[in-house]
């Protein structure tokens, strides 16, 4: 398992290396300088500003540059916010971000595999149909369309919650509704086809025969099977939700990674596009590690490292 | 726990329900005095009504250092939180600010500022010391400011920032602690007037120094010597201008606390203005119908220009004068405002803004001298087409228009094509719609045919926008030049700068040039605002530069 776990690091360094080479080239080909004001400079005076940053440098030499400052942890100052550390700048904002992310995780999830559930012990009822509407409705619909919706009525009409800021618990409950409808949709199906084929096994039907109750068929042998593919596709969705959802953050006004993340690139702003990539996909990189290992935890078919111990 | 919670949600949300609704009842009807006469305390607000604003910026500051600053949010604050030698008054005009009075010399090349006694919010006085060395800053090239153009009135500012001098040789001077010596270029009629732009702001170098890399970073590596301070900077979430109890005019202060809030959505600002969070809203097109007749609706102009810029350099058919009459006359810019923008923008046919300067002799609109210049007429403009195609032997062209991508600029261009297709038989317009960053470099490439662009002002003058059109000027970029419109410039920007009257009527006579005789530009719309604002909020005035209000002198009357 250790072996393994060093391994995969290993390959994860090497992943986050080539991303950031990837990232480096892509951003060197999109049109544009990090400078706000460009429309009323002349290309002297752009040239005299760009050779401040060491933006006039080769593109070679701008890389092996960058990529040194990378390897020692140094992600530079933002362009756009004059003087701002990367670090810290992401350190600010991840914070709501993450927090609307794991409430909408673990509140849609709860809901999603419920409502599952219910459909797939009372298949082809009322039930059924009516979680399976829900989830298609969750899962066609978007969720700024939610967002707006809630705003209006639930903010504006009913008054029951803020319209938007970032002042406290009662501010995160719109916006995490809004985010948790396609995590709601989406456990709900997988619950549901899983749970259906889980129950059609010889195993289920032992169960039953041994006598063991219908509530511990359905929660201790049912669901612990039909769980696995949850989490494979619960683990990436959770690193995006986390990492910041533009619209949401900007319609309840939180702020959130995810715009900022958009904004960096629509301003050139490079160690800022840098910065909240490397961030990203160290997080959906280790995410995946995690969930291979809980596998192991959930299955104990599933053996990583051919299941030696 | 859980259900405490609810129903003191409940509550609370029922009382202020009630307090709303007490409130609105009993608003008067006055509206912000735009223009007032301002500082003068007219009508105190009265005693028991808290002096609170809530209002809502677009973006986080992107910086508090003042030489910095490009955009409009920082600009706004900076104008609250900081003065300099002066700042916009209530009519646009500079009223002194940190300085008490100056005086010019006879060929109006040497300012001598006197400056009042002034403190910093940590107690230091306000010397001519910290003009001397912000404004040496500002034109250091190791500092990187992208505004520093605006310095370059001053005397040597440009030949400092392209490294040719050092910014010690910066026309500046303190001649004693309260006395500050300007050396410009050149005679200068605005020069007053570019004194209130954030990047003529005092900076301590005492205290500067002593921050170091932190300097502007958060509300605490700063000190204030405007009206306001910052307070409470929670980065894209919000801060709170506090009442600065030792600025220098403190008592005609009458706003406590102005909290301000980012919120980038113009849906959520309008649902926030419904439940009286916020004092005043920005309306979007989609929601000007909605509120049109609303009794909190407000619109105005600002001198904002947008046009078609016509290069002559890359297709040989807008060479031709009368092919860029035919575009420039052939669009229905009523409809453009009123149908696809509906914002309060109103038609162009100028390359001057309305409201912006007045000639300085009568007070007039520079607009009232010239009047309508490349009147919409789809006739004269159908003539002037078969007179260019004839001169080009041609019966069809086709032309880009390069521009941007955004939902309105993309909906305004589907709008210029089908116009000039319709009126210009024989013409082709394909659209090329790119992100701002790509058209600019399209711009500074000269890569486009017909490129539709927008300028805003960066002094009190109409040269911010006569300027752009000299030959190989830094806005140009189309390959216009007419070495009549050159020498009126040159002359405007020389020999005259001493004849207001006069200058004014030379650049009057070279947008005729320009637009009657050149079509060198084809305008399209003055940019409008909508916007809802609280009936109770009094005497914030509009600025037609740098910040985009001010509230030195507003107050809440309920």
């Amino acid at each position: 398992m250790k072996g393994y776990i060093f391994q995969r690091v290993v390959y994860m360094v090497i992943t986050l290396l080539l991303i950031a080479s990837a990232t480096f080239f892509l951003m060197k080909i999109m049109p544009g300088t990090p400078l706000s004001n460009a429309e009323k400079l002349s290309a002297e005076q752009e040239a005299i500003i760009l050779e401040k940053y060491g933006l006039n440098d080769p593109v070679p030499v701008q890389y092996i540059k960058y990529m040194g400052n990378i390897l020692t942890g140094d992600l530079g100052n933002s362009f756009q916010f004059d003087g701002r550390e990367v670090t810290t700048l992401i350190l600010d904002r991840i914070g709501p971000s993450a927090q609307l992310g794991i409430q909408a995780i673990i509140f849609g999830s709860v809901l999603g595999i419920l409502l599952g559930i219910v459909s797939a012990i009372r298949y082809n009822t009322i039930w059924d149909y009516g979680a399976t509407l829900i989830a298609v409705i969750g899962k066609s619909i978007p969720s700024f369309v939610f967002a707006a919706l809630l705003q209006y009525y639930v903010g504006v009409k009913l008054q029951w919650f803020p319209v938007a800021f970032w002042e406290g618990w009662e501010y995160s409950v719109l916006p995490t509704i809004a985010l948790a409808v396609f995590v709601i949709a989406i456990s709900a199906r997988f619950t549901r086809t899983e749970m259906l084929e889980v129950m059609n096994q010889d195993f289920i039907t032992t169960a039953r025969a041994k006598g063991v109750s219908g509530f511990a068929v359905v929660f201790k042998h049912g669901i612990r099977n039909a769980l696995i593919p949850l989490i494979t596709i619960m683990g990436p969705l959770a690193v995006g939700l986390m990492t910041g959802t533009l619209v949401i953050e900007k319609i309840f006004a939180v702020p959130g990674l995810g715009e900022q993340f958009v904004r960096s690139i629509t301003t050139n702003d490079y160690p800022v596009i840098m910065g909240t990539t490397l961030f990203f996909s160290f997080f959906l990189i280790l995410i995946i590690l995690i969930v291979d290992i809980l596998y192991g935890v959930i299955d104990p078919r599933i053996r990583l490292a051919g299941g030696k111990e | 726990m859980k259900k405490s919670k609810w129903s003191l949600l409940l509550t609370l949300t029922l009382v202020l329900s009630m307090f709303l609704a007490a409130c609105s009842g009993g608003g008067s009807e006055g509206t912000s005095g735009e223009g007032g006469e301002g500082g003068e305390g007219e009508k105190e607000g009265k005693k028991d009504v808290p002096q609170v604003l809530n209002i809502l910026e677009s973006a986080e500051i992107p910086t508090m250092d003042s030489v910095m600053g490009t955009d409009a949010v920082a600009f706004q604050v900076m104008n609250e939180v900081m003065e300099g030698l002066y700042r916009l008054g209530p009519d646009n005009q500079p009223v002194p600010g940190i300085a008490e009075d100056h005086e010019v010399n006879e060929d109006q090349t040497v300012y001598t500022f006197k400056l009042r006694d002034a403190k910093w919010s940590n107690g230091t006085p306000v010397t001519a010391q910290d003009f001397v060395y912000s404004w040496q800053k500002a034109v250091n090239p190791d500092t990187g400011s992208q505004y520093s153009f605006i310095m370059g009135p001053v005397k040597n500012a440009e030949a400092i920032t392209a490294g040719d001098m050092k910014p010690e040789e910066l026309g500046v001077e303190a001649v004693d602690e309260k006395t500050l010596k300007v050396t410009l270029e050149r005679p200068t009629p605005y020069f007053l007037s570019l004194t209130t732009f954030a990047t003529y702001l005092p900076q301590n170098q005492e205290y500067v120094e002593s921050q170091g890399d932190q300097y502007a970073l958060e509300d605490e590596n700063l000190i204030y010597n405007g009206p306001f301070t910052l307070n409470d900077w929670k980065h894209e979430e919000g801060w709170v201008l506090k009442k600065n109890p030792d600025y220098w005019d403190a008592e005609n202060v009458k706003l406590e606390t102005i909290n301000v809030k980012v919120v980038k959505d113009p849906a959520t600002a309008v649902n926030l203005y419904e439940t009286g969070k916020i004092d005043r809203a920005g309306l979007s097109s989609e929601f000007v119908n909605k509120y049109k007749d609303h009794e909190d609706f407000k619109s105005y102009g600002e001198p904002v220009l947008f046009y078609f810029k016509y290069n002559q350099t890359r297709n040989e058919a807008l060479a031709n004068v009368d092919v860029r009459k035919a575009l420039s006359m052939a669009v229905n810019k009523e409809d453009l405002v009123n149908v696809i923008l509906n914002n309060g923008s109103i038609p162009a046919y100028f390359s001057v803004p309305q409201d912006f300067v007045t000639n300085p002799d009568t007070g007039e609109d520079f607009r009232a001298g010239n009047g309508d210049l490349l009147k919409t007429d789809k006739e004269k403009a159908k003539e002037h087409w078969e007179k260019g195609l004839e001169a080009l032997g041609k019966d069809s062209v086709t032309l880009e228009i390069l521009g941007g991508d955004s939902e309105t600029a993309m909906k305004m261009q589907d709008y210029f094509k089908n116009q000039l297709e319709e009126a210009l038989p024989g013409l082709t317009i394909d659209l090329k719609n790119v992100p701002f960053k790509q058209r600019l470099e399209l711009d500074e490439a000269m890569d486009y045919d017909i490129q539709f662009a927008g300028w805003g002002p960066d002094y009190l003058d109409a040269m911010t926008f006569v300027d752009l059109w000299v030959t190989d000027g830094g806005h140009n970029k189309m390959g216009y030049s007419n070495p009549e419109y050159d020498k009126l410039v040159k002359q405007a920007k020389n020999d005259l700068a001493d004849k207001p009257v006069e200058r004014f009527e030379a650049m009057q006579k070279a947008e005729k040039i320009l637009l009657e005789e050149d079509a060198a530009i084809g305008p399209l719309y003055q940019r409008g605002t909508s916007q809802l604002w609280k009936p109770y909020v009094k005497n914030v005035p509009i600025h037609s530069f740098g910040p985009d209000y001010s509230y030195k002198w507003a107050y809440i009357e309920k």
